[in-house]
């Protein structure tokens, strides 16, 4: 029976491998799971960020003191639990984060009373020429994370999804990098990226491809920085993304190598657009990681050659603990909060657009 | 107690085996502290001292609290009470604004003057008279503590920086001696670059940090550069970035042609540490080092073979042989009672000069005795001293005669860092020479003004 004909398919624009019966193809159909769930309640995608919640029915509102009185007693044990975290939070996070706004406008003395100084370390900041240098640095490691990370945890997660035997084992080994720590991760990558007869010189020798001075190019000092994070980084992205696909019901898989798909179409139809929300999610979780990368830098380049690999956070760190110039790398924090804020306000406004024409 | 006797005792053997070789084995501790009968006219007075060794070094530290106890049985109205806060120039500013400072507390050879500025150390020069020291330190450093004639810190000991180099390598190439100037010394890094092996004929820290800032002043300084040509004193509390023209440029330029004409620096970058490592295996044949940093080889590397490695002065440029120098010092905070300065000064020069604690110490010691660092003292003392310290060498000393021969004849020149504000001069500059080395064809004199310029701007006017 061709699809189209079928009387239970709303759309005739079925791919062609789903043509088992029409029990089948229902059960096929990838947004049925979640429209099942949903009771039939329209919404654009079933890969929103925001799936839409029920709203009970609009009733009529107590006012707010009197909403307390009523709330307070019944879910004061439930602060009493949150206290703790709340401290904490606010004593190791908000508390700074307040205090490093206050300071970029001082110049902050240490063991002293810090100065106002307006706008002064903001102004310093426009002049200072590692300004430019550090955000376009950023804006580097951004793009070469993307070209040569962001694909690699969803493909390394759809393999092992595709595995038939060892499962477990490609699991374990695929997230073994992360579990090294970065001080061990960086002296073995000193050794791989060793001019003088490093691990992957020599190698590249066999095939008589010359000496290469990886973290000393100002060429090639951002793609092996890059290289590092993803190594070290692959693996949790990817057990995420595992986790997505455990969620796809196997039925839909075994469903779909009956109807006579290849693996690449399974994988294109059923695994891929079943991630597309956590990839999004982790695409916007990347940049913000990638703009505040440290670690690397600092231990395997120390912003060089040159500046080549010099983002802000080394930059803060360098004129906050080097120079000890608090009020100056608050500024520069404080602008790197601003950007990421402003990031993911504009990736939230795209992604809503997106998922709405969807 | 066991690991005392087992060092005293190989110390004995070392001794009673080197006796025919050695005239002056077991040469007696030398004497020349003075000490008062009475600290502080015998009032209590409580005395605080940084650098105790942390309770997880547990022998360091029982070897710590003994010597102290040792000072109050000397003088029972003493209390020392150590304390394990170690030097940091950063922690230490807030602790002058809080008035907080130890009573005895060790710093480097740059300090001095921003502690004396702020009026935070007491002038010791009352006690180096009593206690017969002042003539017995090397005028050259003591004269970097001192200002108007008052001495504020007790030298404890001082590096310089020189050049180390592989003696079998340099003999393979065909060189009897290390290089006497600088184009020498790129002469034969030429000859001695393999890169079929992977050794660079040259080599100094180049990893972009301050550290690399450090090895090339020491560079500049030989191609004639002052520190006045580095940071200038205005006289008037100002300052002025002078290293944008003049012999700073002509020694990066050097290192340019090293790097891009020659290709005789490593391709790895160095730091500290790593510089160690690559003249330990044999990686480059001469690099900038630091004397004391033979200590690091020593207990790092145990099974590199050490007296493959001869040490020299740094090459004669223009102004002749010069070393920067830097080193550790230990100061008396001024907040302190005049009884407390009094028992902290004498406490510091009496465990450094008194015979018994020379002694212990150098039994004890895990550090590399030989290093070739620069001579503390001078005239009879300073040749006892070293007779003394002789049988407890565990350095090829021979190796470094190039390095004392040239000091002891004064053909030297002990050169201090630049300042105020070195350490963001070397960062400043680590970059800068990063650069140099990673882009073929920058250009040095422009690039060096911008960055004096920024560095003006930046730091010494903000």
């Amino acid at each position: 029976m061709s699809p189209a004909a079928s009387p239970r398919l709303p759309r005739n624009s079925k791919p062609s491998f789903w043509k088992a019966s029409d029990n089948q193809i229902s059960r096929c159909r990838v947004e049925s799971p979640t429209r099942q769930r949903f009771g039939g309640l329209t919404m654009n995608s079933p890969y929103s960020l925001n799936p839409p919640v029920i709203q009970p029915a609009a009733r009529h509102r107590p006012k707010i003191l009197t909403r307390l009185r009523v709330a307070l007693p019944k879910q004061l044990a439930a602060y009493l639990f949150l206290l703790p975290a709340l401290i904490v939070f606010a004593l190791f996070a908000w508390l700074p984060i307040l205090s490093s706004i206050q300071m970029s406008f001082q110049d902050v003395q240490l063991g002293g009373v810090g100065t106002w100084v307006g706008l002064h370390n903001f102004e310093l900041m426009l002049k200072d020429p590692a300004f430019e240098i550090a955000w376009q640095n950023s804006l580097g490691f951004a793009s070469w994370s993307l070209l040569l990370g962001y694909f690699v945890p969803v493909v390394i997660a759809i393999l092992v999804r595709e595995m038939r035997h060892g499962t477990g084992f490609f699991r374990v080994v695929y997230f073994l990098p992360t579990v090294v720590p970065a001080a061990v991760a960086v002296i073995i990558w000193r050794f791989m990226y060793d001019p003088d007869g490093g691990v992957l010189n020599e190698f590249l020798a066999q095939f008589g491809i010359a000496r290469q001075l990886w973290l000393q190019d100002v060429h090639l000092a951002k793609p092996a920085l890059v290289a590092v994070m993803t190594w070290s980084g692959f693996g949790t992205t990817a057990l995420i993304y595992l986790a997505s696909l455990q969620d796809v019901s196997q039925e839909l898989y075994e469903a779909a190598e009956l109807d006579g798909a290849t693996p690449f179409q399974r994988i294109l139809h059923i695994s891929l657009p079943h991630l597309y929300p956590v990839m999004s999610l982790m695409f916007v979780l990347q940049i913000i990681s990638v703009v505040q990368v440290f670690t690397e830098p600092f231990l395997l380049t120390n912003g060089g050659p040159g500046r080549e690999t010099l983002t802000p956070a080394m930059h803060i760190y360098n004129r906050a603990f080097i120079r000890m110039d608090m009020g100056y790398a608050s500024a520069w924090s404080v602008t790197m909060i601003l950007v990421l804020v402003v990031f993911s306000i504009i990736y939230r406004i795209v992604n809503a657009r997106l998922t709405n024409e969807n | 107690m066991f690991r005392k006797l087992t060092l005293v005792l190989v110390a004995l053997i070392a001794v009673l085996s080197v006796v025919p070789v050695f005239a002056q084995v077991g040469a007696p501790v030398p004497e020349v502290l003075t000490l008062p009968e009475q600290i502080a006219g015998g009032r209590p007075v409580t005395i605080t001292v940084s650098e105790m060794p942390s309770a997880d070094q547990a022998e360091a530290r029982a070897t710590w609290e003994a010597t102290a106890q040792r000072f109050m049985e000397l003088y029972p109205n003493v209390t020392v009470a150590g304390s394990e806060l170690q030097y940091d120039p950063a922690a230490f500013t807030a602790l002058i604004a809080g008035q907080q400072l130890p009573t005895l507390f060790r710093a480097y050879f740059t300090d001095p003057p921003t502690f004396v500025g702020q009026n935070a150390v007491a002038d010791l020069t009352p006690y180096f008279e009593a206690a017969g020291v002042a003539d017995v330190f090397n005028p050259a450093i003591l004269r970097n503590m001192s200002q108007d004639g008052k001495i504020y810190a007790i030298p404890r000991d001082a590096y310089a920086l020189g050049l180390a180099y592989n003696i079998p390598m340099l003999e393979a190439a065909g060189f009897a001696a290390p290089p006497a100037t600088w184009q020498e010394l790129a002469d034969m890094a030429v000859a001695l670059t393999d890169r079929e092996n992977n050794v660079a004929g040259f080599a100094f820290i180049n990893d972009g940090s301050g550290a690399t800032g450090w090895h090339f002043t020491n560079i500049a300084y030989g191609f004639g550069a002052t520190p006045s040509d580095i940071i200038q004193d205005n006289g008037d509390g100002t300052y002025s970035a002078a290293f944008g023209a003049g012999a700073t440029v002509e020694a990066l330029e050097f290192l340019q042609s090293l790097r891009w004409d020659l290709d005789v620096l490593p391709g790895a970058t160095l730091d500290w540490g790593s510089i160690s490592e690559a003249l330990v295996s044999g990686r480059v044949a001469m690099v900038i080092y630091a004397g004391d940093q033979f200590n690091w080889d020593y207990t790092q590397f145990p099974d590199a073979d050490l007296t493959q490695f001869g040490y020299a002065a740094a090459p004669a440029g223009p102004n002749g042989r010069i070393t920067l120098s830097g080193g550790n010092l230990w100061m008396v905070s001024a907040f302190a009672s005049a009884d407390e300065q009094e028992a902290a000064a004498y406490f510091q020069l009496w465990r450094q000069f008194d015979p018994v604690e020379m002694q212990t110490a150098i039994e004890v010691t895990t550090e590399a005795v030989g290093m070739p660092t620069l001579p503390m003292y001078v005239g009879d003392y300073q040749t006892a001293f070293a007779a003394f310290r002789q049988p407890y060498n565990k350095l090829p000393v021979e190796n470094y005669a190039p390095f004392i021969d040239a000091v002891t004849a004064g053909e030297v020149t002990i050169q201090t860092e630049p300042g105020p504000n070195v350490q963001d001069y070397y960062s400043e500059l680590g970059v800068l020479i990063s650069e140099v080395l990673s882009v073929e064809g920058t250009d040095v004199a422009s690039r060096l003004a911008e960055v004096a310029e920024e560095f003006q701007a930046f730091v010494l006017e903000s």
